[in-house]
């Protein structure tokens, strides 16, 4: 594309058009026929681009939500088993990409006994469901059911941006059931000012959605998303793949990581409205306004460890809304900690895949020391205030 | 906007005269098809009048014009100004005419079409904005793209010549309008806009689907919806009365 273009009114799109070609083929307006062949040979041939390969048994159900319970791959290695509560926002086989880049393997090789949630496909008649029927019902019976199948008192509970925010909300109000709590790129301060999303949240008429919607379309979130970046999301990406067809490995990963940003299940309506009305527009969580089931949620009433990670290239929910719920909660055993890259990145990029499951075990292992079984009357044993006893606890 | 109105109004009515006279030049006096002679001063014109050459000349004079006339708008910003006018004469004169009141025993199922056929068209204006918003980072890098190849053919920098390093330096400029674009308010705003009138339409059209639904043996979403809060209400119920049994 080396001869200027006269301007007229469909010209950029043209120019646009002429540098993504002039890019591909080297200004030769066609693709050699051996490359041509050998994608073709690529696409339509067996690929493997299957996700969330690791084995599980669904132990509990309740509606359309179930709790996997993972086939561990090694000897225990702690005392208490890991709930890890996903984003209501697309699906939790994100920790499981493929073998290799799985925080899930990391997790079972180490030897940590992991259940994770899985909110399922909401239909029409979850509509109204709220966010105090996610964490007082279904949260709250899953966190019972498995403190009873193990005959504990406490379990680690670990949670992913949005389902971060419920871990939170549990953990303020059920403080006593919770042994560690991690968050990981969790949204709990919403008026930052620096994300865009916050805006567009603002401006958003949510009831009137929710009353044409139903429940807020996974598939409208997602062109949201893909609006936030669209010269990276809708252009950039996609040359990249046709530059690469003929490379396997390439094609199989792309196709992965498309299967599961486009599963996207609806949000149920009432608790959108909520999430986008609370928290967005009010952002109650952080100043301990927020009522759940009648009941106040005082960030302060978290007491047990916390580790918070987040994301410093992370633009849907940017370290400002992370990194500020900490020090407003009552632990003495907690820690921020910003890893350099992405929202996904944290989770599916080769590189972190040494640092993020790695640290996270190593973490709940130190404060994984003593057992605490139920009382012999039924009753649940207190939490044990750990405040003040650990070494090397960091503030930030 | 006056002047592009007036532009219009003066390149149809020639438009309209060159036809008449194309008539004319195509007819003898006598009413009868003009032949041999007659037909001359057709072929000497370049651009027949009547002719497609002829309207296609007249529209390339409309947007020279009306790229003149505008200020701040050049022919890329035509599209913008026509959809303008477009929107404009829809709610001036189309959704007035979509408001006259329905009467009778069917005037509420009028009233419902009627709805739906506007805020249909109130969808597809918004959406015209909003699409005119984020062609604009488009038309920006193209326009830094061809500034900076202006500039590498002056200084002759050969790296530009190079096919990727042309795609990196568009791509990161579009990257960069388009995070401007997204951060400001007319923006937004437009997407609010879209996505309400988005909700009307969609509302209106249901209303719409169930009178002609209403005939068949098929639940509808707002009967389902009824039995769902039912639902819903009876299961938390159920689940309260548990606890206290327990």
């Amino acid at each position: 594309m080396k001869k200027a273009i006269d301007a007229d009114i469909a010209a950029p799109f043209r120019i646009a058009v002429s540098i993504i070609i002039d890019k591909l083929t080297g200004g030769e307006m066609t693709m050699p026929l051996s490359y041509l062949g050998e994608a073709r040979k690529i696409l339509t041939g067996p690929l493997h681009t299957e996700i969330a390969t690791t084995p599980y048994d669904v132990v509990y159900q309740e509606d359309r939500v179930k709790l996997k319970h993972y086939r561990r791959q090694a000897e225990a290695a702690l005392s208490t088993p890991l709930l890890v509560i996903y984003a209501q926002i697309n699906r939790e086989t994100m920790l499981d990409l493929q073998p290799g880049r799985s925080v899930l393997n990391t997790f079972l090789e180490s030897g940590l006994d992991v259940y994770m949630i899985d909110w399922g496909y909401p239909t029409r008649k979850d509509r109204y469901l709220t966010i105090e029927d996610h964490i007082d019902g279904y949260m709250n019976n899953i966190v019972d059911f498995i403190l009873e199948r193990h005959g504990l008192a406490q379990l680690n509970l670990m949670g992913i941006c949005q389902g971060g925010t419920f871990c939170v909300i549990y953990a303020a109000l059920q403080p006593e059931k919770i042994k560690n709590l991690i968050t990981t790129v969790t949204p709990t301060n919403f008026d930052t000012g620096v994300n865009v999303l916050n805006d567009w949240a603002r401006l958003l008429d949510q009831d009137k959605l929710i009353e044409t919607y139903g429940n807020f379309p996974g598939d409208l979130m997602n062109l949201g998303f893909l609006l936030l970046n669209p010269a990276r999301l809708i252009i950039d990406k996609y040359v990249s793949l046709l530059g690469n067809l003929t490379d396997r490995d390439f094609v199989e990963n792309f196709v992965r990581m498309e299967r599961w940003i486009f599963d996207s299940p609806d949000f149920p309506g009432e608790a959108f409205k909520e999430f986008i009305q609370y928290f967005y527009k009010e952002n109650r969580l952080i100043r301990n306004e927020l009522d759940v089931g009648g009941r106040r949620v005082h960030l302060k009433n978290i007491t047990m460890p916390v580790l918070n990670i987040y994301a410093k290239q992370d633009h849907l929910v940017p370290p400002e809304m992370c990194d500020r719920y900490i020090h407003e909660t009552g632990s003495v055993d907690k820690e921020n900690l910003c890893l350099d890259t992405g929202h996904i990145g944290i989770y599916v990029s080769s590189k972190m895949q040494s640092e993020f499951g790695p640290k996270i075990v190593r973490w709940l292992a130190a404060r994984d020391d003593v057992r605490s079984p139920r009382q012999k009357n039924g009753k649940k044993q207190q939490a044990r205030r750990v405040a003040g006893t650990r070494k090397g606890r960091r503030y930030h | 906007m006056p002047a592009v109105a007036e532009i219009f109004g003066e390149a149809l009515k020639s438009y309209v005269e060159s036809l008449e006279k194309s008539v004319s030049f195509t007819r003898s006096p006598d009413g009868g098809e003009s032949e041999g002679e007659g037909a001359s001063p057709k072929k000497s014109m370049p651009h027949p009048p009547g002719s497609l050459l002829s309207f296609q000349k007249l529209c390339s004079d409309i947007a020279n014009q009306l790229s003149a006339a505008v200020p701040g708008v050049g022919l890329s910003g035509l599209s913008r100004v026509t959809a303008n006018i477009l929107i404009d004469s829809f709610k001036e004169e189309y959704q007035k005419c979509l408001n006259v009141p329905a009467l009778g025993l069917t005037r509420f199922y009028q009233e419902r079409m009627n709805k739906t056929l506007e805020t249909c068209s109130s969808f597809q204006s918004s959406l015209t904005e909003f699409f005119q918003l984020l062609a604009i980072p488009l038309e920006r890098a193209s326009d830094a793209l061809q500034e900076e190849m202006g500039k590498a053919v002056q200084e002759v920098q050969d790296s530009l010549h190079d096919h990727e390093t042309l795609y990196r330096f568009w791509i990161e400029k579009l990257e960069e309008y388009y995070l401007s674009l997204l951060k400001s308010q007319q923006y937004t705003e437009a997407l609010a806009k879209t996505l309400s009138s988005l909700c009307e339409y969609r509302k209106a059209r249901e209303k719409f689907l169930l009178d002609l639904l209403q005939d068949w043996p098929i639940a509808t979403t707002k009967e389902m919806d009824e039995i769902g809060r039912d639902l819903y209400l009876l299961k938390k119920r159920v689940r309260e009365l548990e606890k206290k049994v327990r």
